[in-house]
């Protein structure tokens, strides 16, 4: 065997890639020559330990996936246009703001430069200050209560981790962490989408037994930190921060139970 | 039926037929069962959001670029929240449930008593191909489980024709040894 040359030709013939004028000559070759036959067998039993390797998905992904494209025709045939994103409404106002711009271009930026600073400067100092502060836990506690107090805590109700977590798909710029702890007494109810500290964030609802855990997650930058308790208007509030995301968890449920969960999670 | 709903359905006629395609992909780009289903509802939610804007009969190549998209932001993602976990720790029994019977002869294989490759076990083959760098396993994997073109899996993949070729050769050559080894070394550990 011409070695590189007649092996790649082999393979191009395996591959049905091989132009129609060549593939008898190869064909001969590959069963002629001894070595040819040796390369030519050890690619199809190589093809065929691939084939069976092919991994099959669990049979419910099918009704999974029909019932997510249900739910986003829906969404899109009730809206039909998407929600106007910051982006396109920061877009639309720049186009307005247009002969301004030319007129009192240098002005604006100069000004506006000043003002970010400032506002950089602001928040800066502030977050030097603040840890997850009282602010965060008055949200988290404003935001469960209202989920208590509504008819419905949950918008996507489902026991499955992999109905809840692609539900975040498109509605949060990030995935928030969807563990099943049925096995550790906690059972997943749902998710819902909240506003804590002044961004939309991802809530998963939780029972045990008959108390309800709101857990709220959003990507937080900095090292991990042990869970901080709290106790406001009898509920019991924990804060830790993992894996770069901040997590809230509050319940009525006892202090003590609910202090599982961030070894859990 | 109104045209959102026709819309929705002739989606499903065509995507749903290559879900197998889909999963398998992702399962061999994320390596992981759960991580691979969420990856596929992804994809497929984008692309039928994207759906209108396709043209051609054969949906299959788009379809699994978006796929591949899905699979490595997610790899990317997943690797930033989590430290790496080497895959070694986790393979070696880790699909168990989906080896094939031990020893099994290929059936395609010819004088199949020469040929050790064909009776690998399939844990030996999953472990050989998770050593492959991940653009010759998704290369070799779209050529041999999904059976696709030198040209889909150039468009899918994003590398010139030529690329894909030598890609395949590479992938070919590295799991032919690496099987040859592992057999070696479970027949001597056998022993």
């Amino acid at each position: 065997m011409r070695c590189d040359h007649d092996r790649a030709r082999i393979a191009l013939l395996l591959d049905g890639e091989l132009p129609a004028p060549e593939r008898d000559a190869v064909t001969r070759q590959a069963s002629d020559c001894a070595d040819c036959r040796r390369y030519q067998s050890e690619l199809l039993a190589l093809r065929g330990q691939l084939r069976r390797a092919r991994a099959t998905p669990s049979p419910a992904l099918a009704d999974r996936l029909r019932l997510r494209l249900d739910y986003e025709a829906a969404e899109m045939a009730a809206g039909p246009a998407r929600p106007v994103t910051p982006g396109r409404r920061a877009a639309q106002l720049l186009d307005r703001l247009e002969p301004y711009w030319r007129a009192y271009g240098r002005q604006a930026a100069a000004v506006l430069a000043a003002c970010l600073l400032s506002v950089a400067a602001t928040l800066w100092w502030v977050g030097q200050n603040a840890g997850p502060g009282p602010d965060q836990a008055h949200d988290v506690l404003a935001a469960h209560v209202r989920s208590l107090l509504q008819d419905n805590s949950v918008q996507v109700a489902s026991l499955d981790t992999h109905t809840v977590k692609p539900w975040f798909a498109g509605r949060l710029d990030y995935t928030p962490v969807v563990k099943d702890l049925a096995a550790d007494g906690f059972k997943l109810e749902g998710g819902r989408l909240d506003y804590v500290d002044g961004r939309r964030v991802a809530a998963l609802v939780y029972l045990r037994r008959l108390h309800r855990i709101s857990l709220f997650i959003w990507p937080a930058e900095g090292p991990e930190t042990a869970p901080q308790r709290a106790k406001i208007d009898g509920y019991n509030l924990i804060s830790w921060r993992k894996a770069g995301m901040r997590f809230w968890a509050i319940s009525d449920l006892d202090e003590t139970e609910l202090g599982q969960l961030p070894e859990l999670l | 039926m109104d045209p959102g709903t026709a819309a929705l359905r002739d989606f499903e006629r065509q995507a749903l037929a290559h879900m197998d395609a889909a999963y398998n992909l992702a399962f061999w780009l994320v390596r992981e069962r759960a991580d691979a289903e969420d990856v596929v509802q992804d994809a497929y939610l984008r692309a039928f959001r994207a759906f209108a804007t396709v043209t051609g009969d054969d949906i299959k190549p788009w379809l699994l670029t978006i796929v591949r998209n899905v699979a490595y932001r997610w790899l990317s993602v997943r690797k930033r929240r989590t430290n790496v976990i080497p895959l070694d720790s986790v393979l070696p029994n880790a699909d168990r449930d989906e080896a094939g019977p031990v020893f099994e002869i290929a059936s395609d294989a010819p004088s199949a008593e020469d040929m050790l490759l064909g009776r690998a076990d399939q844990a030996l083959v999953h472990r050989a191909l998770d050593r492959l760098p991940p653009a010759f396993r998704e290369t070799i994997i779209l050529r041999e489980m999904e059976e696709l073109s030198y040209r889909d899996i150039a468009r899918i993949t994003e590398a010139p024709i030529g690329t894909v070729m030598s890609r395949l050769a590479r992938a070919r050559d590295q799991l032919k040894e690496e099987l040859t080894e592992l057999i070696a070394k479970e027949t001597r550990n056998a022993l």
